[in-house]
């Protein structure tokens, strides 16, 4: 089951793509994002700030680890189901589009 | 380090509106330094500086370390909490990223303070219908027990205590400030149902006069507000009233209606009263400039058979302990005299005590209202006037007050 509030923003799909492979602090996203999109999706602070709230409030990450001012976070079962079902409308609307662009 | 004070134009819900205003002032050389009813800059701005606010998670509380180490990364430092909704950030880089990048998390930024004006706005309507329906009860309603209900008497008496110029202030106040209040949180929705739909703000109404004026209407106002409460604490010395001893103002004191000795409570319990006995309570309406009450209870010194008090000897069971309530008032226009001279009268009728009312003609006065009870005739009551002049009496004892029409007459002919 993933998220109830419907689809992600390209913000939040970037953001939760960033805890697949490892946790994260908050600079470590914002270059993994800058990096994956080369530089397209340009992740200010308080949008980060703000969908790390977001995440954590709705289950989709947890904390796991304060250091001083740093803050680590692990996505979720909850919030690897989210990112699937993002995932897979992406797919299909992509598709969708592939199909009626030939 | 000089500081500069100067009214804030824009409604504190305009945020693209206020970050620009800032912008403009750090353009002439002003950082600010604290936002509340007014701005206070000091000249160490620099043109070029970025404001921008963002809403507090918990209201007026700090913000919280990792956010401040994430914009420090950034470029942006913390400045200070303006009020309990935002943290003012700033930034002299140029290139420094924007905050936010898409419109949707910065609406969700603001969902929060959204969410919480709609909750004070709630609160705020029930408490105001919950005050209202109370004044109209209290005027409608009438209480099972009483045996003589004449709740629209009391509207004078309700008028003058509109009329408080504490009341005067505060009312047009609370109105002014309900409306700004209005204008601002629409302002604030349709923000963040903009945002929220991932499509810009709507285009920022910005600084203007009228809300300079608004602001420095609530300044004006609310000084002399303080003032008055002030002023109305300190003239009272304490809420529970002047003690007769320093009171100044002529009354009928209970000695001069009775005819047996009279101590206080401490004098013949040796201990103080719980409640507050012989003060008096000045009070001020632009319908009455001179209004006062006095409130006095004595006791007889010989003992009664029970360690008790009451205003009637009761067979001698009791301690005998007449009280004499009086209001004095000058009103503002001669036509205003009796009206409140009945209001006040019904102010101290008791709801379970049946009086029968009559009126006797008195040398010098424009009128004399008497009402005892009915029955036992421990309860009396009295209204006189004449002119702008008017007092009005409540007592319990076993003296009769029309005997006494010379005392009471004496505090308005004298």
């Amino acid at each position: 089951m993933g998220r109830e509030k419907g689809p992600l923003t390209e913000p939040m799909y970037y953001v939760l793509m960033s805890f697949l492979r490892r946790d994260m602090c908050g600079t470590e996203i914002t270059e993994f994002v800058d990096r994956k999109t080369r530089g397209r999706v340009n992740l200010g602070p308080g949008t980060l700030y703000t969908l790390l709230a977001r995440f954590l409030d709705e289950g989709l990450i947890k904390e796991t680890q304060v250091d001083g001012r740093k803050r680590t976070y692990r996505i979720t079962p909850k919030g690897r189901a989210a990112f699937q079902e993002e995932l897979d409308r992406l797919r299909a609307c992509a598709a969708d589009g592939e199909e009626e662009f030939q | 380090m000089k500081t500069v004070r100067k009214i804030i134009p824009v409604s504190l819900y305009d945020i693209p509106g206020l970050e620009s205003w800032l912008e403009e002032q750090a353009a002439q050389g002003l950082f600010p330094q604290r936002l509340d009813a007014w701005a206070t800059f000091v000249p160490t701005g620099v043109p070029g500086t970025r404001f921008r606010l963002e809403v507090c998670g918990r209201p007026g509380a700090a913000p919280e370390p990792d956010r401040l180490e994430l914009y420090q990364a950034q470029g942006w430092d913390y400045a200070f909490t303006v009020g309990r909704a935002y943290h003012l950030f700033y930034t002299l880089d140029p290139s420094a990223p924007e905050l936010y990048s898409d419109y949707e998390s910065r609406g969700m930024n603001l969902e929060q303070l959204e969410r919480r004006e709609r909750r004070q706005r709630i609160l705020r309507d029930l408490m105001w219908a919950a005050l209202v329906l109370v004044v109209v009860l209290l005027l409608l309603l009438r209480s099972r027990f009483d045996v003589q209900p004449n709740s629209p008497a009391l509207i004078p008496m309700l008028l003058f205590y509109i009329c408080h110029p504490i009341l005067l202030i505060l009312l047009p106040l609370v109105i002014f400030y309900w409306r700004i209040h209005r204008r601002d949180a629409r302002t604030l929705r349709a923000t963040c149902r903009a945002l929220s739909m991932g499509m810009p703000p709507p285009s920022s109404p910005g600084p203007s006069r009228a809300i300079q004026w608004e602001n420095r209407i609530t300044l004006a106002l609310i000084i002399p507000l303080f003032l008055l409460f002030l002023g109305q604490w300190y003239y009272l010395n304490r809420w529970d009233g002047i003690p007769l001893s320093d009171f100044r103002q002529p009354y009928v004191t209970l000695e001069q209606l009775e005819n047996e000795p009279l101590a206080d409570f401490e004098t013949v319990a040796g201990r103080a009263p719980r409640e507050p006995e012989n003060f008096a309570r000045p009070s001020f309406s632009f319908l009455a400039p001179i209004w006062y009450e006095v409130e006095q209870s004595g006791y007889s010194p010989s003992e009664g058979d029970y360690h008790g008090f009451s205003p009637d000897p009761e067979g001698g069971n009791y301690r005998y302990s007449p009280s004499l309530d009086q209001t004095r008032l000058r009103v503002l226009f001669p036509a205003l005299t009796r009206p409140a001279a009945e209001s006040f009268l019904e102010g101290y009728r008791l709801l379970n005590v049946r009086m029968r009312y009559e009126e006797v003609d008195y040398p010098g006065l424009d009128f004399v209202i008497l009402a005892c009870e009915e029955g036992d005739r421990v309860w009396q009551l009295a209204a006189l006037g004449r002119g702008r002049d008017a007092a009005v009496f409540r007592y319990a004892g076993q003296e009769d007050l029309a005997d006494h029409l010379d005392a009471l007459a004496e505090i308005i002919l004298a």
